[in-house]
């Protein structure tokens, strides 16, 4: 019955007095329990995926030894899943918006990332290299992808008010995911290690963390019948023209989402890259012993799991994105300057750092759903984080030769260079927003609110149902878009007053709210 | 990886601070005067002399016997003799200065102590002698690798091989290779952990390669035992001084450096002086690679007096040119290689320890042109873009009040 296509128009007036009615009850998608539902299986979503991302890490000694593997073909497993993603997640998040759809693309990365798995279980248990590395590769496609693709979603569903908790709260999920692998890997091997040895035990061990990804698939399921319920009930999209995505579209894309996007290239390089260093940093530095040198180096991701959402909810009440943004990145550039210039007690650095980290996160990303319009989210999300690896990547790699050839002072000095860089751009697209959108993306809700309304106001004042549609998107779809001629005109027979065609309205998706 | 060398060399060059005024000029010969007594036989004596201004700097360089290094200043234009027969032969007084040394020092690479690390702390427990082998150099049979001689360094380069403990009848297979070098200027050397050298110091690099370990001892570590001879007060201890630092520029990793001083001497005209330091950073490498990921620390441990002459003594060339003197400084020194969690010795089968022997005050490290350079940067260009940001809105400002001003009018 969901989304049967409907012919004649007494059986859709049906429906719609059906769907009002459905609307009303407790499962009604307007209503919490049905959107909280749907968040959660969203962060539950990226669960398989992030759980099974460092399955090797987790059981890097018995990867060595049960494999036979060296540390430099070892770590050809991570890469394999990394290098690929400079232009993939590109690829996967543009498919989501031009072929797919966010509710089969979900489903299909999320398979994607699943057969993976299951590839590399496979190549572990019989002991075949090649096969390992495919199944990483594949798992890599699909685990990024879904990643823009949960991006996307949590975009749908709750823009306007909760967006940047909920991307704090998919982030805080993502590290459960990673510390739970942590936790458990290695007292599930030791079990399984009692029945079978070497490759045969890794395998078994993989092939029942492949079961997370099940989970996740049925997740992913559950989730797109949810979407597709409240796409029904909620009328989304309905008359609209459908939008042709074509990637000649990402030349159109605002200067200030490039800036986001430089943001997520300088920002993020020197964290996580710093991250996979700092272990000996702290060791040598602090003289710390090995134990509480991981403590100190995987505070940050301790810290954004707990202070992600809450923050998110903080930028919710409070809005100033960018004010935000600018915050968190001069916070990192003390807690760098400490780090690289005083002796002060790490552990305020790094839980400065985690905070920043977090801030800038839950903060930073929603930035991208502000300045795109809805129907380009997937390609805006699979760019932001197709040059975010790029970046991880080259930068990873620069980074360890620094530290062999220039030490920890140099690397911090490249890690604070390239966090100037991103307060810098931070500068620029605050000037930038109060330049051209008259400050719209630094404006608490309200602000933001009566914005709308007073942009949407010829509109709203011929059709009262259109408000609401106006005060979701406008700045997003209709002002960031005025490359389109066709929203133009409407935008100028709106402005004089003149009869819009019904079905050209709102040229885009409404977001759930 | 010699080309990486020459690069991290010619970046250590481009680098390194000028404006340390004073250079010497070196000279250095291999057996010197031994002609007929050397032929044949394999001895390995190099003398290396820097001269500066009001003073010359021997060091001698033995491997017969002990590994050792004696280091005498003297008035410029000394001479050093040594009487081949005796020195061979180790008897006393058979090195000596054409006129006496104002000061002198020697040290001695006394023993390699294999332990074992049962419970993992890196630390040699002295009293321990059940986990505890002793390789005494000696038993070593060291072989010239290779020399260079010019007037701006010396490289020797050393290896022994092929152990054989006659008085115990213990065999070994593996090597100990040693490297020596001296210098004629203040910079840094071109090998990590790239040490900060004076024209006063002579670098020595040990690396333990692929030495066989007791099979009985499951984790084997090694430390290396010096000895310290010469001028001194001998009542005093060295002065152990373990200094940290924000830089770990040059010693990727590292942020420390240890010093040890000894202890003040008295010169003639009755002004106390410094003496002579070693100086290291504790870092050890586990291959030849010496990046960071293969690095693992060194401890060292407080300085020991020693009562009389050992054998080890008696077996090196210090006594060759001590002899029997009484009031000497005369203390052993202990550095343990490894710490906690990396592996032991038997993960790599190698390990490396870098220190400086030197004479007068050890030099300080400052940061390098290049690091004040990009702090400078970074501390400028933001100053910069605000004062231009500012400057601008000013600018921008200002119409805009006209225009009000106007208006209003």
């Amino acid at each position: 019955m969901e989304g049967g296509v409907v012919e004649s128009s007494v059986s859709t007036e049906t429906n719609r007095w059906e769907d009002e009615m459905a609307l009303q009850g407790c499962c009604s998608p307007k209503k919490m329990p049905y959107r909280f539902l749907g968040l959660a299986l969203m962060c539950l979503l990226g669960f398989g995926s992030y759980f099974c991302f460092d399955n090797p890490g987790a059981l890097q000694d018995n990867f060595k030894t049960d494999l036979d593997m060296s540390t430099s073909t070892f770590v050809l497993l991570y890469s394999i899943y990394s290098w690929p993603n400079i232009i993939l997640c590109f690829i996967g998040g543009f498919l989501l918006d031009s072929v797919f759809g966010i509710r089969l693309g979900t489903i299909i990365y999320m398979g994607l990332t699943l057969i993976g798995q299951i590839i590399f279980a496979c190549g572990a248990m019989f002991n075949i290299f090649w096969l390992m590395m495919l199944g990483r590769f594949v798992f890599g496609i699909g685990a990024e992808s879904l990643a823009v693709a949960q991006n996307s979603y949590a975009v749908l569903w709750f823009k306007g008010k909760e967006l940047n908790m909920v991307f704090g709260l998919q982030l805080s999920f993502a590290r459960v995911g990673s510390t739970v692998n942590f936790l458990v890997m290695e007292p599930i091997y030791n079990y399984v290690s009692n029945y079978y040895k070497g490759p045969e035990c890794i395998g078994i061990v993989l092939f029942l963390a492949a079961g997370t990804c099940v989970m996740s698939m049925i997740c992913a399921c559950i989730l797109g019948l949810m979407d597709k319920r409240a796409e029904r009930l909620l009328r989304r999209g309905e008359g609209q023209e459908p939008q042709v995505v074509s990637l000649k579209d990402v030349k159109d894309f605002k200067p200030i989402f490039w800036l986001i996007a430089l943001i997520c290239i300088a920002y993020y390089v020197a964290i996580f890259p710093f991250i996979a260093l700092g272990k000996v940093f702290f060791e040598r530095k602090y003289e710390y012993d090995p134990s509480a040198a991981n403590m100190v180096n995987s505070l940050v991701y301790s810290i954004s799991a707990i202070a992600s959402p809450i923050l998110g909810y903080l930028v919710d009440r409070i809005g100033k994105n960018v004010l935000w943004v600018f915050i968190s990145i001069c916070m990192t550039i003390f807690a760098h300057g400490l780090l690289a210039f005083t002796y002060l007690n790490p552990y305020v650095c790094m839980v400065l750092m985690g905070l920043a980290y977090s801030m800038l996160a839950s903060s930073l990303w929603p930035l991208i759903a502000l300045v795109t319009p809805e129907h380009q989210l997937g390609t805006a999300y699979g760019i932001a984080q197709a040059v975010q690896n790029l970046g991880l990547a080259v930068v990873s790699i620069v980074a360890g030769i620094i530290v062999d050839k220039g030490g920890y002072l140099m690397l911090e000095m490249f890690f604070l260079a390239w966090l100037w860089v991103s307060l810098i751009t931070a500068g620029a697209i605050w000037i930038m927003d109060a330049a051209t959108s008259s400050g719209y993306l630094n404006m608490t809700p309200g602000q933001r609110e009566r914005y709308e309304m007073l942009r949407c106001t010829p509109e709203s004042l011929e059709r009262e149902k259109l408000l609401s549609e106006c005060t979701a998107d406008f700045s997003a779809d209709g002002l960031m878009q005025p490359q389109s001629d066709i929203s133009i005109r409407n935008r100028y027979l709106s402005r004089i007053g003149a009869m819009v065609p019904p079905h050209a309205v709102t040229p885009i998706h409404r977001a759930l709210r | 990886m010699s080309s990486s060398l020459t690069v991290s060399l010619l970046l250590v060059v481009a680098l390194a601070d000028p404006g340390h005024p004073t250079r010497r000029t070196l000279r250095s010969r291999l057996n010197p005067d031994c002609d007929e007594t050397c032929r044949g036989r394999n001895v390995t004596t190099l003398h290396l002399s820097a001269d500066g201004p009001n003073d010359t700097l021997h060091y001698l360089w033995d491997f017969i016997g002990n590994p050792s290094v004696l280091l005498a200043l003297t008035p410029p234009s000394t001479s050093l003799n040594i009487s081949w027969e005796d020195y061979l032969a180790r008897r006393e007084n058979s090195v000596h200065f054409s006129e006496k040394p104002t000061y002198s020092f020697g040290m001695i690479i006394n023993k390699i102590i294999e332990f074992n690390d049962v419970n993992d702390t890196a630390l040699i427990d002295t009293a321990d002698i059940a986990n505890m082998n002793v390789l005494h150099l000696e038993y070593f049979n060291w072989q010239r690798v290779s020399l260079t001689q010019n007037n701006d360094f010396v490289y020797l380069n050393m290896e022994g091989n092929s152990y054989h403990d006659t008085a115990k009848n213990i065999s070994r297979y593996g090597s100990i290779k040693l490297s020596l070098r001296g210098f004629c200027t203040l910079d840094h050397a071109d090998i990590v952990p790239h040490m900060l050298h004076t024209e006063n110091s002579t670098q020595i690099d040990i690396i333990l390669d692929n030495l066989q370990t007791n099979e009985t001892f499951s984790n084997s570590r090694f430390a290396i035992e010096l000895l310290m001879v010469g001028g001194g007060d001998p009542d005093i201890l060295m002065f152990v001084d373990p200094k940290k630092s924000l830089d770990d520029e040059h010693t990727p990793g590292i942020f420390e450096i240890v010093e040890v001083r000894t202890p003040p001497y008295r010169e003639l005209n009755g002004a106390l002086n410094g003496g002579a330091y070693l100086q290291w950073r504790p870092v050890s490498y586990n291959s030849a690679l010496r990046d960071v990921t293969s690095s693992t620390e060194t401890m060292q441990y407080s300085p020991k007096r020693i009562s009389k002459y050992t054998n080890a003594v008696k077996n090196s060339m210090l006594y060759c040119y001590y002899g029997n003197a009484t009031n000497l400084l005369l203390q052993k020194l202990t550095i343990s290689l490894g710490s906690k969690g990396d592996g032991f010795y038997k993960k790599t089968n190698y390990l490396t320890w870098t220190f400086i022997i030197g004479y007068g005050t050890p030099p300080e490290e400052r940061f390098s042109s290049l690091v004040i350079m990009i702090i400078s940067i970074g501390l400028g260009l933001p100053l910069l873009i605000m004062v231009i940001t500012g400057l601008y809105l000013c600018i921008r400002r200002m119409p805009k009040q006209h225009g009000n001003v106007y208006l209003s009018r």
